[in-house]
């Protein structure tokens, strides 16, 4: 235990999972993990050893422990700083008023896992591929390497900014293509950004357990094709973070108390 | 972030799979994501290592443009560095993509997958191509997504 300050009281909850569940958690969290259950729920904690929390390593921690728990059972992850005032409080709180949302989110997510995409673009290979579809781009990039130097700084710009809006539309176009072919593999999916300004496209896709070996083989061709281009990293697995349900009628009567 | 990634084989070579992660890779994984409860006590957040997501270069700028048209005059098209080229990347890619399995449940993939990146396909956004109103020459046929309907960067 890495003591850091005095005991706060307060517990950080990790996620939920079916009570009772046969885990192993190695990775360090907030603290020691244990779990706190009721009926056929059981949240899985840490105390909270001192304020505020968000430093890397806390952040990291959230994310390890869950990636660990999810390769063993049906979690559901809790968003980073959910912290409840004590055991008690998390029994009441959150398992029995949330059980039946819990519960189901438990049941529809039983079989999934998530993996997150990120596609960087290579700067140079797409304004190659820009520079190959037009010839007026061509014609244009000549014109100006004719100039003296100090001249056609309006040229250049322009030239700039069409190669800027190409290398966009490139990098979108395989983006859209890569997310399309691995969305085969996938039963839902997040596109959080596509082709955005630095031309990152970044999805969070939910695949079946049992497909995750020819999802990742699905992953590593893609990558394989995109090479020169396109660098794919693959984060997973992990708990269906992104495809959490918020639970309905209970966030509007905050009846904390 | 992940653990059991040891397991790696057939030809995924070319797909980086950190283990562990990178911040920024924790940070998208979380942040705002997870089951939201309203009961509970909020602890306050460092700020400072979360800024790190909005630390990004928006490419629209004028040194950008004068960077790119240095490219462009730079990179050499005849000896070009991709292996192959773009339309039958393309090409190849939709027809793979096509053959993939398919379950009642990728519908909902689908929509979503549709309303960020467009399925109509009316290609109503030139590239490349600021000036060219008979810029037309170029064209492949190839299907071109719309451009998102996210907040572009200004010019």
């Amino acid at each position: 235990m890495t003591s850091e300050g005095r005991p706060t009281g307060l517990v950080h909850v990790y996620g939920v999972v079916r009570h009772p569940a046969d885990l192993r958690v190695d990775e360090a969290g907030l603290g020691p993990v244990r779990d706190v259950s009721r009926g056929d729920l059981a949240a899985l904690c840490s105390d909270v050893e001192s304020e505020p929390l968000g430093r890397r390593r806390e952040l990291k921690a959230h994310a390890d422990v869950l990636a660990q728990v999810c390769q063993q059972a049906v979690v559901i992850p809790m968003t980073f700083g959910t912290v409840l005032v004590d055991d008690d409080a998390v029994r009441r709180e959150l398992l029995e008023r949330f059980a039946d949302h819990l519960g189901g989110e438990l049941d529809r997510l039983a079989t999934v896992l998530q993996f997150n995409l990120r596609l960087v673009p290579d700067e140079d290979a797409l304004l190659r591929d820009v520079l190959a579809e037009s010839a007026d781009l061509r014609r244009l990039s000549r014109a100006i390497q004719g100039l003296p130097a100090g001249q056609g700084h309006a040229e250049r710009l322009r030239l700039g900014e069409a190669m800027a809006h190409g290398f966009r539309d490139v990098a979108h176009r395989l983006g859209d293509l890569a997310v399309r072919t691995l969305a085969a593999e996938a039963v839902d999916l997040r596109v959080e950004e596509a082709g955005g300004p630095e031309g990152v496209t970044r999805a969070a896709l939910l695949v079946q357990r049992s497909d995750t070996a020819s999802f990742l083989d699905a992953a590593g061709a893609l990558a394989e094709r995109l090479s020169g281009r396109v660098v794919c990293r693959l984060v997973g697995p992990l708990p269906p973070f992104a495809f959490i349900a918020a639970p309905e009628a209970a966030m509007a009567s905050a009846a904390a108390g | 972030m992940t653990v059991a990634t040891q397991s790696q084989s057939r030809g995924r070579g070319y797909l980086e799979r950190p283990a562990p992660s990178s911040l920024a890779d924790v940070i998208e994984t979380i942040l705002d994501k997870g089951l939201v409860i309203d009961a509970y006590v909020r602890v306050s957040l460092v700020g400072i290592e979360l800024l790190t997501i909005d630390a990004r270069i928006v490419i629209a700028s004028v040194d950008t443009y004068l960077r790119f048209a240095e490219a462009a005059n730079r990179l050499d098209i005849n000896e070009t560095g991709n292996s192959q080229g773009l339309p039958e990347l393309l090409e190849g890619m939709t027809e793979s993509g096509a053959k993939g399995k398919t379950s009642g449940a990728l519908e909902g993939a689908k929509d979503k997958f549709e309303q960020m990146f467009g399925s109509d396909d009316s290609d109503d956004d030139k590239s490349g191509g600021e000036d060219g109103e008979d810029s037309g020459d170029d064209s492949n046929g190839q299907q071109r997504p719309r451009r998102r309907k996210r907040p572009q960067p200004a010019r």
